[in-house]
């Protein structure tokens, strides 16, 4: 065969599909194929010819074979790129739902908190929240006629004179006379119970209590912690205040407000256009508690705070109404 | 405590602007919330004398005005447009605060040029269906000026203890100045002479240790002062007329409650006694009040005219015809003010004051004040009735160590800076070895101890000075086991689409009687919060209704939280663990919703205990009523029961719920410490064999039964068998179920052959054939 005749043959192979590639390997590369037999006629050859049709036998079979795997990568590659093609599919339609859970709110919050005191040597106290006149009010120096213990602002259990705890302070007491007359350093976050007849309170709400009790603490000590904490939380550009305040088991008491984190201090409805929020509530642990507690007021010092749960969690997510949370409404539950 | 800074700084030589007494206040603890600016922008408006007036209407009148410069004619529906009064003007073109733009109108054919003015139309007060009455004189000058416009309202929060000494107007001033430095100017006055003290007036004695009487005539039902109004105006007070309004001032501005009685309705002397029992008063609310032999009244030869200290009674009371009138400033005994009001749920401005305790030392500083104004407003003169003065209170003295001061603050602060900070508070301070004698003047009964002390100081330091010095590090934090228990199980429930629910520990009788015994509050608000609940499931049912009612059936539900129950003469409190679900799993436009039903109740518990490697067990059967009885489970740990699982009885549940609801509870505390360190085994790297099998058997047998005969039977190369089928149906005899079971061998020494597990899927057969069993090999 002419050297063109094998030619013919590679333009073939080049314009061939998956079919026509493998009849045209028999046709030229099988066993009785075209070159298979022009290679085994050159036996018959006289050596000088066959030296150089063996030359050129052995370069068209090369270039065949290359051609032909050429071809035949070329066929599969579109060959993929078709199916491919046909495997388009709605990418608009939704995700597979995947059944997870909402966490809530509160419990978001009262981590975070939790975390940031126990990253900073805190460790975690609870209490009942059933307690008695004791531990609640007097312990805590609240005076005999101290508003806050009217019948209007706790509630009493029918028997037994108990009462639901107002605030997480009791867990001050308990914690101090577990560990009185050593160091402590604890908050305690927890549910409490205020009989407000208002639409703007729940009757049921969460506070955290924290206490430090040591040689030598000093209010210096309260607002470099209460510091740290409100940085931690809100971040390390937040403007905070300390202000003078009142509270009976503390003296001296204080107050910390943190610049309006909505408005820049500017004034808006959620700090009442002073440009300040009231974040927690704080003061040197009045020596009264800490004789109450088991300690000695002229051996060590401690300082106390609280804050509310259900207002920084309202603060945090712009929530208008208390009373959603608890409710359990999945409308409001499905948003965390 | 809404009060007017002009007010304040009207007690002080020079005073700061607001902006900058409202800073210092609040430093110090009295917190100014808001100022509000009032009466700004009027630069236009003009105090004006009307020269004559000419009657319109029935209603409308036209008055010629001077301006000063000018005459102009204005028309007003106002009652008390005089001739030779002064009244604000609005001329044309002005605007009022509030926006209202003031243009020539027509009134009954009359062309109005502007507008005369009353308090409301202002924003000064809430006067509104009369004109403001200016001072004779002060036509032509600008309104502003006159009124003393524009003012700065400070809308302060007080503490309790500020309360005390703080609640009045001198008080706040008192506290400016100590934060200045500087000393207040109080108005003080002498009592006016003739007395002819009757003996026996206060009986007994100790109920009111100062009570003191001016007597005075005046012109029937006179008007107060301008300035006077304005000041009650911008406390955000009513004004009545002088004699009211007098009590209310030096109420504000003393802290000291007055009473004003019509001297000509009362019969014989006035009285301080107890009331009888039985006694009664008619107060100026118009009720009749019972009174008992604890609360202390003023009494004449009649009977009753006051609840002393509380509430007037109407007999008595001033009138707009008083003329003749008995001033009463008078301490009582804060106890007994105390019991009474709460009592007759009486909590009134002067019953408030009472029971925290009036400043002994100026009720009749106040009282003369009170006089002097009166006088200048065209009342008087005064002559005491009864001057009855508790003797001042020697100052209480306390010694304070200043090193412990400045080491509770934190502070460096010396003797003498400290004295200086205390005298300026009014705090006498001197120095006595190593302490400083501090003499407490009896109004601030607060300061009491060391303490308070050191709370004087830094406030005067100010809290912002004091350093920010962290505690000593090398406490080791930790939230404790109980604490991470709760995290984790938060994490895995949330992760297996379950949402977190806090519910109210107080319900409805109805929502905590199907769980067994609680207790009771003895003063709920509402029955809907009544008892305490013993069960957090009841909490979980209440969100079901609530989230029923807004047609939300797909519900899958926990909490942690606490339930109480009632044990002799007290209450034990537990934390629980709960879930609902109910409803089904996400629908999704791949396939079909997955319902809930028993069985997503228990995989949810099995896989929580797997994650928390911790030995629960399902036992079939309990015996809680508020579950359906056949479908229920206690939950034991190890041998331990701590809890249950079922599914809700369908009466706890609404009638139209057609759905299972599934719950389970368990005590968190016996989980504590226990989970299970996973035994770990290196995988076998040999191969495993699955054979499917099938068996039809009567709905009697349990498939646990099966289960444990299949594993019998296999032998120790069975790794795993799994149920994947359970059909009943068409193909399956009446009373019978097929279940398809797959199980796994595997042998971790070497590969099985065919035969090997053929002869294990033999015995299983065998096994099976017990049952009764219809046997298909897949």
């Amino acid at each position: 065969m002419a050297d063109q005749d094998w030619q013919a043959y590679l333009e073939a192979i080049d314009q061939a599909d998956l079919t026509e590639l493998e009849a045209l390997r028999v046709e030229v590369l099988g066993r009785r194929g075209k070159l298979t037999e022009a290679l085994r006629a050159l036996s018959q050859l006289p050596p000088e010819a066959r030296r150089e049709s063996g030359q050129m036998l052995n370069r068209t079979k090369a270039a065949i074979e290359e051609r032909l795997m050429s071809r035949r990568q070329t066929l599969a590659e579109s060959a993929l790129v078709q199916r491919l093609a046909e495997e388009r599919v709605d990418l608009t339609l939704p995700g597979e739902p995947i059944a997870l859970g909402h966490p809530h709110p509160l419990a978001m919050i009262q981590e975070r908190l939790v975390s940031i005191f126990v990253a900073m040597g805190f460790q975690v106290a609870l209490g009942p929240e059933v307690e008695d006149d004791w531990h609640n009010f007097e312990a805590l120096n609240f005076p005999k006629d101290h508003p806050a213990r009217d019948m209007q602002d706790s509630f009493t259990l029918a028997s037994g004179g108990w009462l639901l705890r107002t605030h997480t302070s009791p867990v001050q007491i308990r914690a101090m006379r577990a560990s009185a007359p050593g160091p402590l350093r604890i908050i305690a976050p927890g549910r409490v119970y205020r009989r407000d007849d208002d639409a703007t309170h729940a009757s049921a709400f969460h506070q955290i209590e924290g206490l430090v009790v040591d040689h030598g603490v000093s209010m210096a000590h309260l607002k470099a912690t209460l510091a740290t904490f409100v940085r931690e939380l809100f971040g390390s550009k937040v403007a905070i205040r300390f202000r003078p305040s009142y509270f009976p088991f503390t003296e001296p008491s204080a107050e910390l407000d943190v610049g309006c984190l909505f408005c820049g201090q500017k004034g808006c409805v959620l700090c009442s256009e002073t440009g300040w929020l009231e974040v927690l509530g704080a003061g040197l642990v009045h020596p009264n508690v800490l004789l109450a507690g088991g300690y000695d007021p002229e051996a060590v010092t401690g300082f106390a705070f609280g804050l509310g749960i259900e207002r920084l969690t309202m603060l945090y997510y712009q929530i208008p109404d208390v009373r959603i949370l608890l409710q359990g409404d999945l409308q409001f539950l499905e948003q965390f | 405590m809404r009060v007017p800074y002009s007010w304040i700084a009207s007690y002080l030589a020079e005073a700061p602007p607001a902006v900058e007494a409202a800073q210092i206040l609040s430093r110090q603890g009295l917190l100014v919330e808001h100022q509000e600016l009032i009466g700004a922008g009027l630069e236009a408006l003009l105090a004006v004398e009307v020269v004559t007036t000419r009657r319109l209407s029935a209603h409308l009148q036209a008055a010629v005005v001077s301006t000063g410069n000018e005459t102009v004619e204005v028309v007003s529906g106002a009652p008390n447009i005089r001739a030779g009064s002064c009244y604000p003007w609005a001329p044309p073109g002005s605007v009022l605060p509030g926006g209202r733009l003031i243009e020539e109108a027509v009134f009954a054919g009359q062309v109005s040029a502007g507008m005369l003015l009353s308090a409301q139309e202002l924003g000064v007060g809430e006067e509104a269906d009369r004109l403001l009455e200016l001072p004779d004189g002060a036509g032509g000058q600008p309104l502003a000026a006159v009124l003393g416009l524009p003012e700065t309202v400070f809308d302060i929060d007080l503490t309790p203890n500020l309360a005390v000494f703080c609640q009045h107007v001198i008080g706040l001033a008192e506290e400016l100045a100590a934060g200045l430095g500087r000393r207040v100017r109080l108005p003080l006055k002498e009592l006016p002479e003739g007395q002819r003290e009757l003996p026996g007036r206060v009986e007994p004695a100790q109920i009111a240790p100062t009570y003191l009487l001016a007597q005075l005539t005046g012109p029937p039902g006179p008007a107060s002062p301008l300035w006077l109004k304005r000041r009650l105006w911008d406390s955000g007070l009513r004004t009545h007329n002088l004699y009211v309004d007098i009590t209310n001032y030096i109420a504000l501005a003393w802290g000291q409650p007055l009473h004003a009685f019509d001297l000509d309705q009362i019969k014989g002397e006035v009285r301080v006694r107890l009331a009888a029992a039985g006694e009664t008063v008619v107060t100026l609310d118009g009720i009749s009040r019972q009174l008992g032999p604890d609360d202390i009244v003023i009494a004449d030869d009649l009977g009753v005219l006051n609840v002393a200290g509380i509430l007037g009674g109407l007999r008595g009371a001033i009138s707009e015809s008083s003329s003749h009138v008995l001033i009463e400033a008078a301490a009582f005994d804060p106890a007994r003010i105390r019991r009474s009001f709460r009592r007759l749920g009486l909590p009134t401005d002067a019953a408030l004051r009472f029971q925290r305790g009036v400043d002994r030392e100026r009720s009749s500083a106040a009282l003369a004040d009170a006089l002097a104004i009166l006088a200048a407003a065209g009342a008087g003169p005064a002559e005491m009735v009864s001057r009855r003065e508790a003797p001042p209170a020697p100052p209480r003295r306390l010694t304070v160590r200043p090193e412990r001061v400045a080491q509770l603050l934190g502070y460096p602060i010396g003797e003498a800076q400290m004295a200086h900070c205390l005298s300026r508070l009014g705090l006498a301070a001197t120095a006595h070895s190593a302490a400083l004698v501090v003499e407490v003047p009896d109004r601030r009964r607060d300061v009491a101890t060391e303490a308070d002390v050191a709370e004087e100081v830094g406030r005067l330091i100010g809290y912002d000075q004091i350093p920010e010095t962290p505690l000593p590090s090398g406490q080791v934090g930790a939230a404790g086991a109980d604490w991470e228990l709760v995290r984790e199980v938060r994490h895995w429930l949330l992760g297996m689409g379950l949402s977190e629910h806090w519910g109210n520990s107080l319900l409805a009788e109805r929502e905590v009687t199907p769980f067994g015994p609680a207790a009771a509050l003895g003063n709920p608000l509402s029955v809907e919060e009544a008892w305490l609940r013993p069960a957090l499931s009841a909490s979980l049912l209440k969100a079901l209704t609530v989230n029923l009612a807004f047609r939300h059936e797909d519900l899958r539900l926990f909490e942690v939280g606490r339930v109480f129950f009632p044990a002799e003469d007290a209450v034990r409190e537990e934390d629980h663990l709960a879930a609902l679900l109910t409803g089904g799993w996400p629908r999704s436009w791949t396939g079909i919703r997955r319902p809930i039903d028993l069985f997503s109740g228990k995989g949810v518990l099995g896989a929580l205990a797997d994650r928390l490697h911790l030995p629960l067990t399902l036992e079939p059967g309990s015996s809680h009523s508020f579950l359906h009885p056949h479908r229920q489970f206690t939950v034991r740990l190890g041998s331990q029961e701590i809890g249950w699982l079922g599914e809700a009885h369908p009466a706890l549940l609404p009638e139209r719920l057609k759905q299972a609801v599934v719950l389970w509870e368990l005590a968190l505390a016996p989980l504590i410490g226990q989970s299970q360190v996973p035994k770990v085994r290196l995988p076998s790297r040999q191969p495993t064999v699955q054979r499917d099998l099938a068996v039809v058997v009567p709905e009697t047998v349990a498939f646990a039964e099966l289960e444990a005969a299949v594993v019998a039977a296999a032998g120790r190369q069975l790794g795993d068998v799994a149920l994947f089928d359970l059909y009943r149906g068409p193909q399956v005899e009446a009373g019978h179920k097929s279940l398809a079971l797959r199980l796994t061998f595997s042998d971790p020494e070497r590969t099985l052959t065919e035969t090997e597990v053929d002869e294990c899927l033999s015995r299983v057969s065998q096994a099976l054939a017990r049952f009764g069993g219809d046997l298909r090999r897949g």
